[in-house]
C-alpha cells in the first residue's frame, strides 16, 4: 500500500501573533500559513497591522506573543538564520550619498558575504534582471522613484532569498514603472520564490497574486484566492449597461426593479448588480430592459473589482 | 565591477571610505589644511631673516589640530544618526553585518581620513626641519599623539552619533571641554617636552594609558553598537567586560607604582556610568542574547549570569566591580593604614561607593528598569539625606553620630566621610542590616527575571532545524 503524499510544509507560518505599541494593539492573534511558490497579496487599510506583521516576519521587530516561522525557523530564536532566507523591501527607505548604483549594490553584496567572483556574477545577474545596468554609474540617491524601487528590489535579491517580503513596493510609481515592477514580480514567482507583498493597489495585486490575505485591526478577515475575495458575500452578477439616450433612464428603471441595485452610474449608463448570477436570470434581465423600452447599446457581465470587495468587507465589519 | 577594495576589508569600511573620500568634510579639511599651512610657512619665512620657523610652531599645531581634533571627529557625529534618519540601518542588519561591525567600520573610516590628512602634513614637517632647525622627532611624536587624540575623539563621537540629537549636543560640549582639558595642554603647552607632564614620566602610567586607549575605543564602539543593535545581539556583555578591563588595567597600574595610585580612583570613576547603565537595563526577551555564551559550556553559562543584559545581571556586575575596587584599595593599603580616622574614612567611602549605586537600584520602582527612575530615586534619596543631615548639623552637636548612621546613604556615602572628622567606629550592625536588606530586596525582585532567563538560556542551546 503506497503512503499518502506528505503534506506541504509552510514556508511562512504565523501563529496567534500579537503586537502592541503602548495602548495600540496593532496585531491581534494573527494566524496564517503560506506554502512554497505562492504569491500572497497582503491587504488592509492603513493601520491594519500590515507593516508590523511584515517587520516581525523580517526579524526587525519582536512579537509580544505568538510565533512566526520562516522556512521552519523561528524568527525570534534564530533571526540570523532567518535573514539568510528572506529579502525585505520596506515601504520607506533611504539611499546613500556619494555612491553609485553599482557601489550601492556592491556594498550589500559584500555585506551578504559574497566573495569577488560570486559577487561580480550576482551583481551582473541582478542588474540585468532589474534593468539597472545602464544606471550603474549614476548616483544612487539621484534616481527616479521607479529606478529607486528597482534598485531596492535588486538589493533584496542579492542573497537569492527563498522568501521575498515586499511592503508597498508599487506605492508612488507611475503606470509604466508599475507594469515593469509587476512583470518583475511575476518573473520572480516563476523562479519559485515565495512572495509576500502588501499594496493598496488591489487591481494589481489581483493580477500578481494567487492568494489574498486581508486583515483589519490586526485580525485576518479573508484568506483565499483573488476570485474568492471578489465573490466574498456576493451571490449576484455585476452588469455594465450602456444606453443610447438619457443615462438617467437606467436609474429610474432600477428603482422599479427590486432584484436589481445600481452600483455606480457613468455618462452612458451604469453598473448594476443582479441578485442572482444564474445565466437565465441575466438573460431575463436583458429581456425586461428591452421590453421596458430602454435603448440598450451595450450589456455585458463584469468581474467584481477587488476594491469593491475590499470596501464591502470593511463596511460589513 | 568595482575592484577598488579587496575582499578582506569590512564591507562597512568599504562603504564608509567610498562615501568619506568624497565627503565635503574631508575635501574642505584637506584644502583648508594645505592652504593654512602654506600661509603659516610663508608668514614664518617672511617674518624672520634667518628662515627659522620655530616662531610658527603654535600656529602649525593649531592648524593641524583644527581638522584632526575638531572637523573630522565632529563629522562623525552624523554617522549613525543619519543612517537611522534615512531608514537604512534595517537593510544593513538583514545582511551578515553586526552592529559592532557597522560602528567599527564608521570609526575606522574616520581614522583613515585623519591619517590621510596627517600624511599631507609630512612635507611641512620636513620643511620646518630643514629651514627652521625644528626637532623632527618631537614633531612626529606630537603629530602621532594628535592622531591618537583624533582617533579617541572620533570613537567618542561615533558612539554618540547613535543617540538622539539633544543628548548628543550635551555630550559634545562635555567631550569638548574634556578634550580641551586633557589634550589641549598636552599639545599646546607640552610641545615635544612630554616629560614635563607627570603621567609620561611614570612607566606604569604610560603602559596603562597604552592599554586603556584601545580598550576605550572598543568600549565606545560597543556603546554605539548597543544603541542600534537588534535585541538578539548581546552588547551589554562586551561593554561590561571592557569597562571591567579598564578598571583592572588602571588598578594594576596604580598598585605597581605609587605615582600612579590616582589611576585606581580614575578607573573607579570611569567604570561608574557603566555600572549605572547595567543597573538600568531591561532583561532580555530573546534567547539569541545568550547563544554565544551558553554554547561555551559551564564557564559560558556562569559568565551569562553577569555578562548578559538586564538589571538582575547588572546587580551582580556591580558587586563584582565593587569587590575589585575593594581589592585595589586594600592592596594599596588605603583600608588599613594611616591614622585610625583616615582608615575609617576610606572604608566608609568604599562602602558608600557600592551602596550609592545599589541602593537607588533597589528602591526605584521595578528595580530601576528605566534610567530616569534610577536617577530620580538617587536624587530624591540624596536630597532627603542632605536635608536631614544639614538640619541636624545646624541644630545639634552630635553630627558625627548622624554621619555614621547615614554613612551608607548617598550622597553622604561618597562625600560625608571625606569632610567629617570621624573618631568613632561606624555602626556595623546598621551597615550589615542595610546590606542584607538590599540583597533581600534584590533576591525577591529578581527571582522571576532569573527564571525567565533560565528558560531563554535553555532555548538558546537549541539548534535551528529548517525544512526548506
Amino acid at each position: 500500500m503506497s503512503e499518502p503524499p506528505p503534506l506541504p510544509i509552510p514556508v511562512i507560518a504565523v501563529r496567534d501573533l500579537h503586537r502592541s505599541f503602548g495602548k495600540v494593539h496593532a496585531v491581534r492573534g494573527l494566524s496564517f500559513q503560506i506554502y512554497p511558490g505562492q504569491v500572497i497579496g497582503f491587504i488592509g487599510a492603513n493601520g491594519a497591522g500590515k507593516t508590523t506583521t511584515m517587520r516581525i516576519m523580517a526579524t526587525l521587530d519582536m512579537p509580544d506573543s505568538g510565533s512566526v516561522e520562516i522556512c521552519g525557523i523561528d524568527v525570534v530564536n534564530f533571526p540570523t538564520e532567518v535573514r539568510q532566507r528572506i529579502g525585505w523591501m520596506p515601504d520607506a527607505y533611504g539611499s546613500y550619498e556619494h555612491m553609485t548604483v553599482l557601489e550601492y549594490l556592491d556594498f550589500f553584496a559584500r555585506a551578504f558575504g559574497l566573495k569577488r567572483e560570486a559577487r561580480e556574477k550576482r551583481l551582473r545577474e541582478v542588474m540585468d534582471f532589474t534593468d539597472l545596468t545602464e544606471l550603474a554609474q549614476r548616483p544612487a540617491n539621484k534616481l527616479s522613484k521607479g529606478q529607486n524601487q528597482r534598485l531596492c528590489l535588486g538589493r533584496t535579491l542579492l542573497n537569492d532569498p527563498q522568501v521575498l517580503i515586499l511592503d508597498e513596493p508599487a506605492a508612488g510609481l507611475d503606470p509604466k514603472a508599475r507594469i515593469e515592477f509587476k512583470n518583475l514580480v511575476r518573473l520572480l514567482a516563476d523562479q519559485g520564490k515565495t512572495i509576500f507583498i502588501s499594496s493598496h493597489i488591489l487591481s494589481e495585486l489581483g493580477e500578481m497574486c494567487d492568494t489574498m490575505l486581508f486583515i483589519d485591526a490586526g485580525k485576518v478577515v479573508h484568506f483565499g484566492s483573488a476570485e474568492s475575495l471578489r465573490r466574498h458575500n456576493s451571490t449576484g452578477a455585476l452588469l455594465d449597461v450602456r444606453l443610447a439616450g438619457d443615462p438617467q433612464a437606467l436609474r429610474a428603471w432600477v428603482e422599479l426593479n427590486p432584484d436589481v441595485t445600481l452600483v455606480d452610474a457613468h455618462c452612458e449608463g451604469g453598473r448594476i448588480e443582479l441578485a442572482s448570477a444564474e445565466p437565465e436570470a441575466i438573460a431575463a434581465c436583458l429581456r425586461k430592459m428591452i421590453a421596458d423600452g430602454l435603448p440598450v447599446t451595450d450589456f455585458h457581465r463584469e468581474e467584481r473589482r477587488l476594491e469593491d470587495a475590499f470596501v464591502e468587507i470593511l463596511k460589513s465589519l | 565591477m568595482p575592484r577598488d577594495f579587496f575582499d578582506g576589508i569590512s564591507p562597512m569600511l568599504v562603504k564608509e571610505l567610498r562615501q568619506g573620500m568624497r565627503s565635503k568634510a574631508l575635501i574642505i579639511s584637506l584644502f583648508l589644511l594645505q592652504g593654512l599651512l602654506i600661509f603659516n610657512a610663508i608668514v614664518g619665512l617672511v617674518s624672520t631673516s634667518d628662515g627659522d620657523l620655530s616662531g610658527t610652531t603654535a600656529g602649525f599645531w593649531t592648524i593641524l589640530g583644527l581638522p584632526l581634533l575638531m572637523i573630522l571627529p565632529l563629522s562623525a557625529l552624523g554617522g549613525i544618526g543619519n543612517e537611522i534618519k534615512a531608514n537604512t540601518l534595517d537593510l544593513v542588519f538583514l545582511t551578515r553585518l553586526t552592529a559592532t561591525r557597522i560602528v567599527l567600520g564608521k570609526w575606522i573610516a574616520v581614522v583613515v581620513q585623519s591619517v590621510l590628512l596627517a600624511l599631507t602634513v609630512l612635507p611641512f614637517i620636513a620643511l620646518r626641519y630643514y629651514l627652521g632647525g625644528i626637532n623632527v622627532t618631537a614633531d612626529l611624536s606630537a603629530a602621532g599623539l594628535m592622531l591618537v587624540g583624533s582617533a579617541l575623539l572620533s570613537a567618542f563621537t561615533v558612539a554618540l552619533s547613535s543617540y538622539p540629537a539633544k543628548i548628543v549636543r550635551f555630550f559634545i560640549i562635555l567631550g569638548f571641554v574634556f578634550s580641551l582639558q586633557m589634550i589641549g595642554p598636552l599639545f599646546m603647552f607640552g610641545g615635544g617636552r612630554f616629560g614635563l607632564i607627570g603621567i609620561w614620566s611614570d612607566w606604569s602610567s604610560v603602559a596603562a594609558v597604552v592599554v586603556v586607549v584601545p580598550l576605550f575605543v572598543l568600549l565606545m564602539i560597543e556603546v554605539g553598537a548597543m544603541r542600534i543593535a537588534p535585541v538578539a545581539e548581546n552588547h551589554a556583555g562586551l561593554t561590561r567586560l571592557l569597562a571591567l578591563l579598564v578598571l583592572l588595567v588602571t588598578g594594576t597600574a596604580g598598585l605597581l607604582s605609587a605615582r600612579a595610585a590616582w589611576m585606581i580612583v580614575a578607573g573607579q570613576v570611569f567604570v561608574t556610568p557603566f555600572c549605572i547603565a547595567a543597573l538600568c537595563e531591561r532583561p532580555p526577551t530573546v534567547p539569541g542574547v545568550f547563544r554565544s555564551l551558553v554554547r561555551r559550556g559551564g564557564v559560558g553559562n556562569l559568565l551569562s549570569r553577569i555578562f548578559t543584559p538586564g538589571w538582575h545581571t547588572g546587580f551582580l556586575y556591580v558587586l563584582l566591580v565593587w569587590m575589585l575596587i575593594g581589592f585595589f584599595w586594600q592592596r594599596a593599603g588605603w583600608l588599613d593604614s594611616g591614622p585610625r580616622g583616615d582608615a575609617l574614612k576610606q572604608q566608609l567611602s568604599l562602602a558608600g561607593f557600592g551602596v550609592s549605586l545599589l541602593l537607588p537600584a533597589v528602591i526605584a520602582p521595578s528595580l530601576s528598569r528605566k534610567r530616569f527612575l534610577y536617577i530620580l530615586s538617587f536624587v530624591l534619596l540624596s536630597l532627603a539625606v542632605f536635608s536631614v543631615t544639614s538640619a541636624f548639623v545646624q541644630n545639634s552637636g552630635h553630627k558625627e553620630e548622624l554621619i555614621n548612621l547615614t554613612a551608607f546613604l548617598p550622597p553622604l556615602a561618597v562625600f560625608g566621610p571625606v569632610f567629617s572628622n570621624l573618631h568613632a567606629a561606624p555602626p556595623l550592625i546598621f551597615m550589615a542590616c542595610l546590606g542584607v536588606l538590599v540583597l533581600a530586596v534584590y533576591f525577591f525582585k529578581s527571582r522571576p527575571v532569573w527564571r525567565q532567563s533560565a528558560k531563554l538560556r535553555q532555548l538558546a542551546r537549541q539548534e535551528p532545524h529548517h525544512v526548506a
